[in-house]
C-alpha cells in the first residue's frame, strides 16, 4: 500500500489544480461533452460496432446532450453564455480535440470494434477525470450537485462501455489526475 | 457464454472503480490550489478539513457500512455468475469505508465502532438480493447528493464524490444484471 501512496503523490506532484473561475470550467466541461455526443454520434451512426453494442450504448449521446444543455443553462446562469463552446464541426476538428486531450483514436480511422471501445473508454476517463478536479476548484452548491449528477453518469458510461471491451485489450485505469491535464 | 461476459465486466469494471478509488485518494492527500475560503458551501482543497464535517462523513460511513452489510447478506443468495460480481462489489464498499474512516480522523473526528447488526431489510432469492442492494446503492447516492455539497473543502466534497461515482456504476450493473436498462437516467440522483 505504500507504494501507491508514493504513486498517487508522484502524480500529483505533476498535475496541481490550479484556480479557474467556476464559468471556465463549466465551459471545459462543455467542450468535453460536446465532444462526448460528437464521437459517440460519429460511431454509433457507423458499422465499426455490432448492432448489439450500438443498441446498449444509443442512450449515451442522448445524456451527453443533456449534460452539455445543462452546463450550458449554468454558464448563461452566470451571464457566461458567450463562453459557450460550439464542440466539433467536422470530424477533423473532433480528432484535433481528441488529440488534444490525448485520446488515441481517431475518428473516421478506427480499426475495428476494439479501437471505438477503446476511444469510447478513454473519452470517458477524460471526462470523469474533469469532473472529478473542477469538483477540486468548485464553491457554489448548485454547481457541485450538478457536476456530482453528471460525473457520475459519465461514470456509469464508463462502466458499460468497460463491460463491453474484450479484458485482453483494455489498460489498467489510469488515475484520473494523470487525464487532468488535459480536460 | 454469459457467464464469460459477466466475468469480462467484473474484471474491467474492477478496473474503472480503481480508477476512481484513486481519483477519491487524490482528495485525500489534499491536491490542489491555495485560495482564500468563501462562505456557504466554499472552501478551497488546500484548507485542512473542519471537524464540522465529522458529522456528514459519519452518517455516510453508517450507510457504508449499512450497504456494506446488504451486499455481506445478498452474495449467497446470487448465482454462480453474478456472485463475483457481488463480491467485486463488496470490496469497493469496504476501500469506500475506510476512506471515509481516513476523512473522519482528518476532520478531527474518530470513527464510532462498527454496529454488531445492520437493519437492512430481507432478501429471499436472487432478484430480492438484487433490489436490496440497488436499494441501498441508491440511498447512498441520494443521501451524496444531499452531503457533498455542505461539506467545507473541496478536497473532500470530490473524494466523496468518486465514492458516489463508484456507487452508480454499481447500480448500471445491478440494473443490467436484473434485466433492466443499465443506463438509465442522464442525471444520477439516486431516484432510479
Amino acid at each position: 500500500m505504500a507504494g501507491s501512496t508514493t504513486t498517487r503523490r508522484a502524480l500529483l506532484g505533476g498535475h496541481p489544480v490550479a484556480h479557474v473561475p467556476a464559468t471556465d470550467r463549466l465551459a471545459r466541461l462543455l467542450g468535453l461533452e460536446l465532444l462526448a455526443a460528437f464521437t459517440y454520434d460519429h460511431i454509433l451512426n457507423s458499422s465499426v460496432l455490432p448492432a448489439d453494442m450500438r443498441q446498449t450504448l444509443a442512450p449515451v449521446p442522448t445524456h451527453e446532450r443533456a449534460h452539455a444543455a445543462a452546463l450550458d443553462a449554468a454558464l448563461r446562469a452566470r451571464g457566461a453564455g458567450d463562453r459557450a463552446p460550439r464542440g466539433p464541426a467536422d470530424v477533423a476538428a473532433a480528432n484535433r480535440d481528441l488529440r488534444r486531450r490525448k485520446v488515441r483514436g481517431r475518428l473516421g480511422q478506427l480499426q475495428g470494434t476494439p479501437d471505438a471501445l477503446d476511444t469510447l473508454a478513454a473519452l470517458e476517463r477524460v471526462i470523469v477525470g474533469a469532473y472529478y478536479v473542477t469538483l477540486l476548484d468548485l464553491d457554489d452548491g448548485s454547481l457541485i450537485a450538478l457536476a456530482m449528477q453528471i460525473m457520475a453518469s459519465d461514470a456509469q458510461h464508463q462502466a458499460i462501455v468497460a463491460e463491453l471491451i474484450d479484458p485482453d485489450d483494455i489498460p489498467d485505469a489510469v488515475p484520473y489526475g494523470l487525464d487532468a491535464g488535459v480536460q | 457464454m454469459v457467464g464469460e461476459r459477466r466475468a469480462s465486466r467484473r474484471a474491467l469494471l474492477k478496473d474503472a472503480g480503481a480508477g476512481l478509488a484513486a481519483a477519491g485518494a487524490f482528495g485525500l492527500l489534499g491536491c490542489g490550489r491555495s485560495a482564500p475560503a468563501t462562505a456557504g458551501t466554499g472552501g478551497t482543497s488546500s484548507t485542512p478539513i473542519v471537524p464540522s464535517d465529522v458529522s456528514i462523513l459519519a452518517a455516510a460511513l453508517e450507510l457504508e457500512r449499512r450497504t456494506v452489510a446488504a451486499y455481506v447478506a445478498a452474495i449467497p443468495l446470487l448465482d454462480h455468475d453474478n456472485a463475483p460480481m457481488g463480491r467485486t462489489f463488496l470490496e469497493e464498499e469496504l476501500e469506500q469505508t475506510g476512506e471515509l474512516i481516513v476523512l473522519i480522523r482528518m476532520a478531527g473526528g474518530k470513527a464510532s465502532p462498527r454496529a454488531n447488526s445492520y437493519a437492512i431489510g430481507r432478501a429471499r432469492d436472487q432478484p430480492q438480493a438484487l433490489a436490496l442492494l440497488h436499494g441501498f446503492e441508491r440511498l447512498q447516492i441520494a443521501s451524496y447528493l444531499q452531503w457533498v455539497p455542505r461539506l467545507s473543502t473541496a478536497s473532500t466534497r470530490a473524494a466523496v464524490a468518486s465514492v458516489m461515482a463508484a456507487d452508480a456504476q454499481h447500480i448500471a450493473v445491478l440494473r443490467a444484471t436484473s434485466g433492466e436498462p443499465a443506463l438509465a437516467s442522464a442525471f444520477v440522483t439516486g431516484e432510479d
